[in-house]
């Protein structure tokens, strides 16, 4: 079994599973604890996709702090035990179940169906074929050119369709620029393909996810055209020893270069604006989760549809706190429904200030 | 690595799957519960099914722009998560309640 195939089945049959299990569990504290194992599962996920940065980032920023945050709050409101007492399906809560199930095995086992022969109907490539050797003909359609930006390098990159329509890139590159650049290259595409000067085609690497590659003749690119005369190469002579032990050494590596160059070049503007946004989230999170003085003050402070809303019990509440108020307070358990009201009450709340001040 | 090399890696349509299926779980979770708290936690869930189905697509197309996606999204979770449990913080201190239930003032 291929690894990837490994990882995916075991992590993926994780994640499912203790995703259900979250969704199912009473205790909240347990369901977040089944999201830390969730999360984690799809850290490994991209892990295994080659998003190296974004698998650490997953897992610093979701178990590391919302997570946390999550048991915080949990924790700090107490509601791991009110919430005990039932949470269990209905029945009109089954037929929401069920409606779930139909849903998810409708767009689990048809979705992936229909999308994976649509989209490669689009490609004009049979399934299965991507990732095999294949023979550029630069006549063949040009997706589009775009560079990467390296260390400062500017490296010119044409996206076409191989002979038999397999993606492959082609890049304007000395064989060490290749060796150094090969892990962009191998995260945009899976063909290397080195040109000379006048742009055509000196060697055609393919680089397979483990590492390994196969070198195409070059004398079986001869139909090739070619593609971009103004890219400037300079001329060299293959080492192919030193190609293939080094482009296996750096073909895992690159990947935060990839994100930041993006991200700080093509995508600034969104990540400014996403800062923004967590800068707001930030200041709205203070706002609203200080404490609201005026609330334990007197009714005056307090809106008016809190006061509509909490309006029943309010006048046995406050009867009750005022004439047994110290008795209130000795038998919490007992009057725990007299102190709630009370609290609402806002008047009365005296003796229930230390019991809801969370 | 060769004693594994027997199959093909999963293809992008296997992420795609497990991410619907996540987010089916995730969203079955939002339907079902009353506490508000594990709700937000599907909410997560969801999010996360999104971003696996961004970075399966990014790896697929070769554009780095799946996986810029993803921070987004993470960030735009984290603000979300932030705010809502502050939103929590306060209705529990208004009614001691926070199940689903109990915050139907909307339904007239």
């Amino acid at each position: 079994m291929n690894a990837e195939l490994l990882v995916f089945v075991i992590f993926g049959a994780l994640a499912m599973g203790m995703a259900l299990r979250m969704v199912f569990q009473s205790n909240p504290v347990h369901a977040a604890l089944h999201l830390v194992v969730v999360l984690v599962s799809i850290a490994v996920l991209f892990l295994a996709q080659e998003a190296y940065f974004l698998s650490v980032v997953q897992i610093v920023v979701y178990t590391g702090a919302i997570v946390v945050l999550f048991l915080f709050v949990i924790m700090l409101l107490g509601v791991d035990k009110q919430d005990d007492e039932a949470e269990t399906l209905e029945s009109g809560r089954f037929s929401l179940l069920l409606f779930g199930g139909i849903l998810v095995g409708l767009v689990a086992f048809l979705a992936p169906i229909a999308g994976y022969f649509s989209l490669f109907e689009e490609r004009g490539v049979e399934p299965g074929t991507l990732g095999k050797p294949t023979k550029v003909n630069a006549a063949d359609s040009v997706d589009r050119y775009d560079a990467v930006n390296i260390a400062g390098t500017v490296v010119p990159i044409a996206h076409l369709r191989g002979a038999d329509g397999a993606p492959v890139s082609v890049v304007a590159l000395s064989p060490a620029e290749a060796v150094r650049f090969s892990a962009e290259l191998r995260f945009t595409d899976k063909d290397l393909v080195i040109m000379n000067q006048a742009g055509v085609v000196q060697d055609h690497l393919q680089l397979l996810p483990q590492g390994n590659h196969s070198a195409i003749d070059p004398s079986d690119e001869g139909d090739t055209e070619t593609v971009r005369p103004d890219i400037q190469v300079p001329d060299y002579d293959l080492d192919e020893e030193v190609a293939v032990s080094e482009i296996r050494a750096l073909v895992h590596l690159g990947n935060v270069e990839v994100i930041a160059d993006s991200l700080f070049t093509t995508y600034l503007l969104p990540f400014e604006v996403v800062s923004i946004l967590l800068v707001a989230g930030i200041i709205g999170g203070v706002v609203l989760a200080k404490r609201d003085r005026s609330l334990h003050g007197s009714a005056a402070g307090r809106s008016d549809e809190a006061l509509v809303t909490l309006k029943e019990g309010r006048e046995a509440a406050h009867a009750d706190l005022v004439t047994d108020r110290d008795v209130a307070v000795t038998t919490i358990p007992d009057a725990d429904a007299s102190l709630r009201a009370g609290a609402a009450a806002g008047p009365g709340g005296e003796a229930a200030k230390g019991y809801v001040d969370v | 690595m060769s004693m594994f090399d027997i199959g093909n890696s999963p293809d992008y349509t296997a992420y795609l799957a497990l991410s619907v299926i996540l987010f089916m779980i995730g969203t079955m979770g939002f339907l079902l519960r009353k506490n508000t708290i594990v709700m937000f936690m599907c909410v997560e869930l969801m999010l996360n099914a999104v971003n696996l189905a961004l970075v399966a697509f990014g790896r697929e197309l070769g554009h780095a722009g799946g996986q810029i996606f993803v921070f987004f999204v993470l960030v735009v979770a984290a603000a979300e998560v932030m705010v809502g449990l502050a939103i929590l913080v306060a209705i529990y201190r208004r009614r001691l309640r926070v199940s689903a239930d109990d915050l139907s003032n909307l339904s007239g």
